[in-house]
């Protein structure tokens, strides 16, 4: 069938999703994140530094994108993976590692974004314009191939970082982990404490609210 | 739309939206457009540089929390093993003070049996609970004995030799005094002793 849905992006969140059925089908043996975190419960301090290695780097984007701010993108990174080790004796093997990572990690993050004193912070030490000042992530676009391509794809790239920076909380934390991250709806709604129809929900209105903004750069 | 860019529908939902695509220009455009923002979306870094001092921080806090948790393990099961013990040895306090109250009120004479001991008297608990205790006998006061046991009147030696009593005299005087009402007419027997000068 070569309908419009056969050229539909594949996204990551069905991978993620075929991820999950090949876990549960070979135990959480065969998952070496599982693995991993079984040697951290055990208190192997070694097996807690490759899993920050490993996902560490995820956690931190993420973080940025839904707090805004690089310094406290970092600290919620730190106490996230501080409570990784705090609370490893509550990880069960059942349920997929990155899915418990990212609730934390979520978590978290909506604590930062509902402290009183944040609003403050970010008027007193941050200037509006700093992100904008900087040149961004740029899309590896492969069909981006002259100088003018490369600058529109960067400031495309802007765009969309800006307009996910303006949607609410709970659509932003829905959006990254479904469509960045790669989380299935079943695992996203975990880790939000939601059902996965209010995920399909959160997504459509994410997505429709992102059309909108980059209407004039499609 | 959200399920169909993700290749999520079922055949059946498919062909429907197929069918209805095919004739429904505004629909197509608005997949068109889902489409390219999820492309975008897909296209965005999912990792970023972790900077070395942000690793460091978190493994020294986490050095820190394993060398806190080794040291408060032993006063941990301590106290897990007190948790354990200190509802086995409330329920033993408890145990036992209803007993002793029990046999306090079994104890207490609750009919003039003067010439019964406690101890004969008290096998039958069936009997506490025939007879109420507003039905017991009242107390009689027993009053210290004016004089001293006759094994201790043998030996006088104990009591002179006690200094209260040596000055038992000036003890009744004062007490005179204490209790004397200045408005009283002087009594001769009261008057203080001479003094010495």
């Amino acid at each position: 069938m070569s309908g419009p849905l056969r050229s539909g992006v594949e996204g990551r969140a069905s991978h993620e999703a075929e991820t999950r059925i090949a876990v549960g089908a070979h135990g959480a043996a065969n998952d070496p994140d599982v693995a991993l975190m079984l040697r951290v419960q055990a208190g192997d301090q070694a097996a807690f530094s490759e899993l920050f290695a490993k996902f560490a780097p995820r956690v931190l984007q993420y973080a940025r994108r839904m707090v805004g701010s690089e310094a406290r993108a970092e600290e919620v990174t730190q106490d996230v993976f501080v409570q990784v080790f705090r609370f490893r004796t509550r990880y069960r093997p059942e349920a997929r590692f990155s899915t418990w990572l990212f609730t934390i990690a979520t978590n978290l993050c909506l604590n930062d974004l509902r402290r009183p004193e944040r609003q403050l912070r970010v008027d007193i030490w941050e200037r509006p314009d700093a992100e904008n000042d900087r040149e961004g992530p740029s899309l590896p676009d492969p069909d981006a191939v002259t100088p003018e391509e490369g600058a529109s794809s960067r400031e495309l790239a802007r765009a969309l970082e800006s307009a996910i920076a303006e949607l609410p909380p709970k659509q932003r934390a829905a959006l990254l982990l479904s469509r960045i991250d790669g989380l299935a709806y079943r695992d996203v709604g975990d880790t939000l404490g939601c059902s996965e129809g209010a995920v399909k929900a959160l997504l459509f209105r994410a997505t429709h609210a992102l059309k909108a903004k980059l209407r004039e750069h499609m | 739309m959200i399920g169909a860019t993700d290749g999520r529908l079922a055949e059946r939902q498919r062909h429907a939206l197929d069918r209805h695509l095919a004739r429904c220009a505004p629909c197509r455009a608005e997949l068109v457009s889902t489409e390219g923002v999820l492309a975008m979306l897909g296209r965005l870094p999912t990792e970023t540089d972790v900077p070395a001092r942000l690793e460091q921080q978190v493994l020294r806090r986490v050095r820190i929390l394993a060398a806190d948790e080794a040291e408060g393990g032993a006063a941990r099961r301590l106290l897990d093993r007190l948790r354990l013990t200190l509802p086995a040895v409330a329920t033993g306090a408890v145990a036992v003070l209803a007993v002793v109250a029990v046999r306090g009120s079994i104890s207490t004479p609750i009919a003039p049996t003067p010439a019964i001991a406690p101890s004969a008297a008290a096998p039958a608990p069936t009997r506490v609970a025939a007879a109420p205790r507003v039905a017991a006998a009242p107390r009689v006061k027993t009053r210290a004995p004016a004089d001293p046991p006759p094994e201790l009147a043998a030996q006088p030696e104990l009591f002179i030799d006690l200094g209260m009593l040596r000055n038992f005299d000036k003890l009744q005087h004062f007490e005179t005094i204490a209790t004397m009402n200045p408005d009283d007419p002087p009594n001769p027997s009261d008057a203080p002793p001479p003094s010495n000068g």
